[in-house]
């Protein structure tokens, strides 16, 4: 039995957040000395890391990498899984193992193909090969290897192998026009409801004690039968309430794109978070947010590419949104209160050049589609095939925003709607209690 | 002369009186059965209502995504099946009560025989509302996400095609209207197909072909894709 197991983490409320890549924090767990080559049985590694990448990945650009990961993570015993034809084991040194194993596809785990599903399939998969190497903690990594890289690897582990915190999640440089889903609905949100101030919570790497791993594959194993086809690692955390930590990373993943259709990728993601809204309705409930979310402020400046100094063109986003108002107000009558559609009808009347989306508004307006969801007021793939035009709305007026200040912090904007999600959040706990009562 | 009429008169009053006291219990038979069926229904409705809320059916029920549409919930509407239901057992009782009383027969047997269309009728009237509202309602949607400004054009058509086809299957089902429906929809459908042959071999054809080309070329964008420094996921 590990020590985790023998003695439970004492949990902590605030959420620890690592400094900047510049100095990777190396484990501090009980290490062994390193073997030396010919010297005889090696003396077996204190600490178990079971790092999986949830993709296809190129095979020598895994061995290289393992290399340099059996040099840097000394006295760890690691086992790094790829993608492969079937499962197999091979001892690369004592303290390094590399095991393939059959990727599974969204398909056949019963749940629509998309790229999240799809790493998420592999990441179920990983978790059950985890539970069965009894690793004492488990990385998960995106199939590109960015972070595999030791110093991204070292800080991504090592709150988790110096048991500091049961999940740590990444965070990644971006600009201020990428991931605007997840800066708009996703990362505020789950903030708002968890209280886990995570700005990535869909991030692909994430590194994972062993009960972290155990709870997060029995909610993978149960996602099916409640229709969630992604992973939230932060909401599983929430509800075991464990300690989250998240470090930034100098890295970027390249952007999912090709065939992906925006309405098509909001329903299943934003889906999935109104899903789990419904699943720990009891949990989020309890949460005050004020008492859990520490502003990043306090630590190092995060990583962000700067804004470009052309303008980038929102008529076609605002014309989305206005042909929304226009053709679907019989549809978002059925979710969004009278004063909500006033307001939106109010937006579609100004000039392009002063289009805005009040963050109160926004907010509002997805707590409302949450509800609609939970309470099935409308079929829910009509619901989220409605928001897309509010979202793209929501986008324009961010654009725009962005483009009318100079001195454009993303990062001080993000943080203003996330505290708008939090100060909207007692609306939301009235409508979901009593949603019946009158809502002007 | 005089009183070869007032004869007349009088053999057609006492007729008509004849007839009309030789049908009111048949008539009193079928509004008693009537009365009774329908205090029978009520009680039956409520019973099974009562029932539903003890079973806690709606909130079953509400997890299914299929029955969103529903504006009632579903006990409620369990409820009122049965009460129409056994009602209208009452009404095919009544008429066969109402024929024993009377001389006229042959009523109840055609009133028999055409009870199996009707509620094929109704059933395919449920179904045909019930695709037609979430047919129109996901080519509305749909149309907005691929920013086509003839959306709502566009899902209320649907909504009224299937409308209109559910009307024409109901009528059909329910032999009301004979030739006249089935010639109407060969004419109408014919018509629509015979305007789009004309329009891709004459009219627009330049158009057409333009159209096509675009297509073949470009896969149709769902979104705007309003600039390539824009990443949404």
């Amino acid at each position: 039995m590990s020590r985790m197991e023998a003695e439970p983490m004492e949990t902590e409320p605030e959420l620890l957040t690592h400094p900047a890549a510049a100095e990777p924090v190396l484990p501090t767990a009980p290490v062994a000395e390193p073997a030396s080559p010919g010297a005889g049985p090696a003396t077996a590694p204190a600490a178990t890391l079971f790092a999986g990448i949830t993709g296809v990945a190129d095979i020598d650009l895994v061995r290289a990498h393992a290399a340099s990961l059996a040099a840097a993570m000394q006295g760890t015993h690691v086992t790094l899984a790829y993608a492969g034809a079937d499962t197999t084991r091979t001892a690369i040194t004592p303290e390094l193992d590399l095991l393939s194993y059959p990727l599974p596809t969204a398909e056949a785990t019963g749940t629509p193909a998309s790229p999240w599903a799809q790493t998420a399939a592999a990441q179920a998969a990983l978790l059950a090969l985890a539970s069965d190497s009894s690793a004492q903690s488990v990385v998960l990594l995106h199939p590109d290897l960015a972070a595999l890289e030791p110093s991204a690897l070292l800080q991504l582990t090592a709150p988790v192998l110096t048991r500091e915190a049961d999940l740590v999640m990444a965070s990644y440089a971006q600009g201020p026009f990428d991931g605007l889903l997840n800066h708009s609905i996703l990362a505020p949100l789950t903030r708002a409801l968890y209280g886990k101030h995570v700005r990535f919570p869909l991030a692909p790497d994430f590194a994972l004690s062993s009960r972290m791993a155990a709870r997060l594959r029995m909610r993978a194993h149960s996602g099916g039968s409640t229709g969630t086809s992604v992973l939230w690692p932060t909401t599983v955390a929430a509800a075991m309430d464990a300690t989250v930590a998240e470090v930034r990373l100098g890295l970027q993943h390249p952007t999912p794109s090709g065939d992906l259709d925006l309405a098509t990728v909001i329903a299943q993601l934003v889906g999935s978070t109104f899903g789990e809204m419904e699943l720990h309705a009891p949990l989020w409930q309890r949460v005050r947010a004020a008492q859990h979310s520490v502003p990043f402020s306090q630590f190092a400046a995060p990583v962000a590419a700067p804004l470009s100094s052309e303008t980038v063109d929102t008529a076609p986003m605002i014309k989305s949104f206005v042909l929304g108002s226009r053709s679907l107000q019989d549809v978002w009558g059925m979710i969004l209160p009278p004063v909500t559609l006033l307001d939106l009808k109010r937006i579609t009347l100004l000039p392009a050049e002063r289009f805005r989306l009040p963050d109160e508004l926004w907010v509002r307006i997805i707590y409302d589609f949450a509800l609609g969801y939970r309470l099935r007021t409308i079929n829910r793939t009509h619901l989220l095939g409605a928001l897309t035009p509010l979202y793209l709305g929501w986008v324009a007026s961010y654009i725009q925003e962005a483009s009318a200040d100079p001195a454009f912090q993303a990062e001080a904007r993000a943080e203003r709607l996330a505290r708008a999600f939090e100060d909207g959040k007692p609306y939301l706990v009235r409508r979901w209690r009593w949603p019946d009562r009158f809502n002007p | 002369m005089g009183q070869q009429i007032a004869q007349s008169l009088q053999d057609s009053v006492g007729r008509v009186i004849t007839k009309i006291v030789m049908l009111l219990p048949g008539i009193v038979a079928f509004v008693v059965v009537l009365l009774i069926f329908w205090a029978v229904a009520a009680g039956l409705a409520f019973g099974v209502r009562r029932i539903l809320a003890a079973l806690r059916f709606d909130a079953r029920f509400e997890q299914s995504d299929n029955f969103a549409e529903w504006t009632h919930s579903p006990s409620l509407l369990i409820a009122r099946v049965v009460f129409w239901g056994v009602f209208l057992l009452g009404v095919l009782v009544g008429i066969s009560a109402f024929e024993a009383g009377s001389s006229d027969t042959g009523l109840s047997a055609y009133v028999f025989s055409y009870v199996p269309r009707v509620i094929g009728a109704l059933v395919l009237l449920f179904v045909g509302t019930l695709v037609a509202r979430v047919l129109g309602r996901s080519v509305l949607i749909s149309g907005v996400n691929m920013n086509l400004q003839y959306a709502r054009l566009l899902g209320t058509g649907v909504k009224w095609m299937v409308l209109v086809l559910t009307a024409a299957m109901v009528l059909d089902h329910l032999a009301i209207g004979g030739h006249i429906v089935d010639l109407a929809f060969g004419i109408l459908f014919g018509g629509i197909v015979l305007a789009l042959a004309l329009a891709v071999g004459l009219g627009s054809r330049d158009l057409v072909s333009r159209s096509l080309e675009r297509e073949v070329a470009t896969r149709p964008t769902p979104v705007p894709v309003a600039d390539e420094r824009i990443h949404h996921f």
